[in-house]
């Protein structure tokens, strides 16, 4: 057996891949590579700060005309209408706005006036269209999608020889073989609780990250919502636990949406 | 590479576990020698280091508006002029190392944290975070996904490490590109 780990910067925080394989260092090497290529390939294409990403052109334009977008970008934008649909609004990625006016977002071309409201994005395959100007953010989501890709790619490379994989993308974290894995979620007070995974991926979302702003928000309150806990989601997928710790932390942890999506929310 | 090297060390400085009441944890990723063979495949490399003066870490700080914190540039060059700089920036509060890749042009070509420190006040008088650490000091070599855990809800800002690329592209330009 033989393991790598590495970490870089990447969707404004540091992701960490480890891998343990029954292959040699080669092998280690290029499906990390591969891995830590198509977190760069989201980052880029999803970036709200880089005015030339896929997201910013969708702003700054979709109100106008369709916009076409990459593969990624699509399948993110797809579930971030599926999960504000199937959370009756509550998760809603065109709070891009509010976030500006709160300082956590930096400025940019498009208008802070934009009120949220994704039912007027329309998708049709990887065409966007806004009915009205819109300002979409996706770092509610996009993190969890890009662990999810990388630890396809991890997998792809290694087949029958993976051992162990975890990507861990600033605590949107997937495990490859996750059964009785702990892992340490922080309270608000910053005091570790250690958790069993109870899916293949998890991720978590406390106030105390961001000293007193959430960076959550219930759109239909139209204000920040004040964490007294953690919330960690854990599912399948990390792009849904992404996404729905912003659910959990506006619904509470008994809501239908988490069996709908075959995932479980603890709070710490 | 080997795979001791790849191993996960935790180093525990500072106050220490039961005196202080606060500690560093640091995490090990590549060596620098395996950062070079990461981001420079096969490439015959020779160690440098290059000591700034003081005017050129006023304008290395002018031009990346980052503080110049050392004089001496170090890492690794290739005849043909691609550079692995081996540098530091501080984090939240400890320093983080970093291995970067700079082509003949001066374009970036990998960044590789090569170990994260963090310092954690509160969470050391937590029973079940100093567990994870009993018995385990520098000596001990350990595998990251069996012996210590994984955080989830940790935000490590990557802001000091993009500052840090800044500050070695200028240096780049202002003092290696010179160098050829």
């Amino acid at each position: 057996m033989n393991q790598i780990s590495r970490c870089q910067p990447g969707l404004g925080t540091l992701v960490e891949i480890n891998i343990q394989g029954d292959c040699d260092d080669a092998v280690l090497i290029e499906a990390s590579r591969h891995a830590f290529a198509v977190i760069s390939e989201v980052t880029q294409a999803m970036s709200f700060h880089d005015q030339s990403s896929e997201l910013s052109i969708i702003n700054q334009q979709a109100h106008h005309q369709p916009v076409k977008v990459g593969v990624h970008t699509a399948r993110v934008l797809h579930m971030a209408q599926q999960m504000y649909q199937d959370s009756a609004g509550v998760f809603d990625v065109s709070v891009g706005s509010w976030l500006v006016n709160d300082g956590l977002l930096p400025e940019t071309m498009v208008a802070l006036t934009n009120v949220p409201d994704l039912s007027q994005m329309k998708l049709n395959d990887r065409q966007v269209r806004f009915k009205r100007p819109l300002t979409l953010d996706l770092g509610g989501i996009a993190k969890g999608y890009a662990v999810d890709v990388a630890m396809d790619r991890i997998k792809a490379c290694l087949n029958q020889q993976l051992i162990q994989a975890s990507v861990n993308a600033g605590g949107d974290m997937k495990v490859y073989d996750w059964h009785n894995y702990e892992v340490l979620v922080p309270d608000v007070h910053k005091q570790v609780k250690s958790l069993y995974m109870k899916r293949s991926s998890v991720a978590s979302s406390s106030s105390y990250y961001l000293a007193g702003n959430s960076a959550i928000y219930d759109p239909k309150q139209g204000c920040q919502v004040e964490l007294g806990t953690t919330v960690s989601v854990f599912a399948d997928s990390c792009m849904v636990a992404d996404a729905l710790t912003k659910v959990a932390a506006v619904v509470g942890k008994t809501d239908p949406i988490f069996e709908r999506y075959e995932a479980e929310v603890m709070m710490v | 590479m080997n795979r001791r090297a790849f191993n996960q060390k935790l180093l525990l400085v500072g106050g220490g576990l039961l005196l202080g009441s606060s500690l560093v944890v640091a995490k090990n990723y590549l060596s620098a020698e395996q950062a070079m063979q990461t981001i420079w495949p096969g490439l015959k490399m020779t160690p440098f280091s290059v000591e700034l003066s003081e005017a050129e870490m006023k304008a290395i700080k002018k031009a990346s508006k980052t503080r110049v914190r050392s004089q001496w540039v170090k890492g690794y060059r290739s005849i043909d002029n691609q550079w692995l700089i081996i540098d530091q920036v501080v984090g939240k509060h400890e320093f983080i190392d970093l291995a970067i890749g700079l082509d003949a042009q001066g374009a970036v070509t990998g960044v590789e944290i090569l170990t994260y420190r963090e310092s954690y006040g509160d969470e050391v008088r937590n029973p079940k975070w100093q567990a994870q650490f009993y018995g385990k000091d520098s000596s001990e070599v350990l595998l990251l996904d069996q012996h210590i855990k994984n955080i989830s809800g940790a935000t490590m800002s990557c802001r000091h490490i993009t500052d840090g690329v800044n500050r070695l592209t200028q240096t780049w330009a202002l003092v290696l590109k010179n160098l050829a």
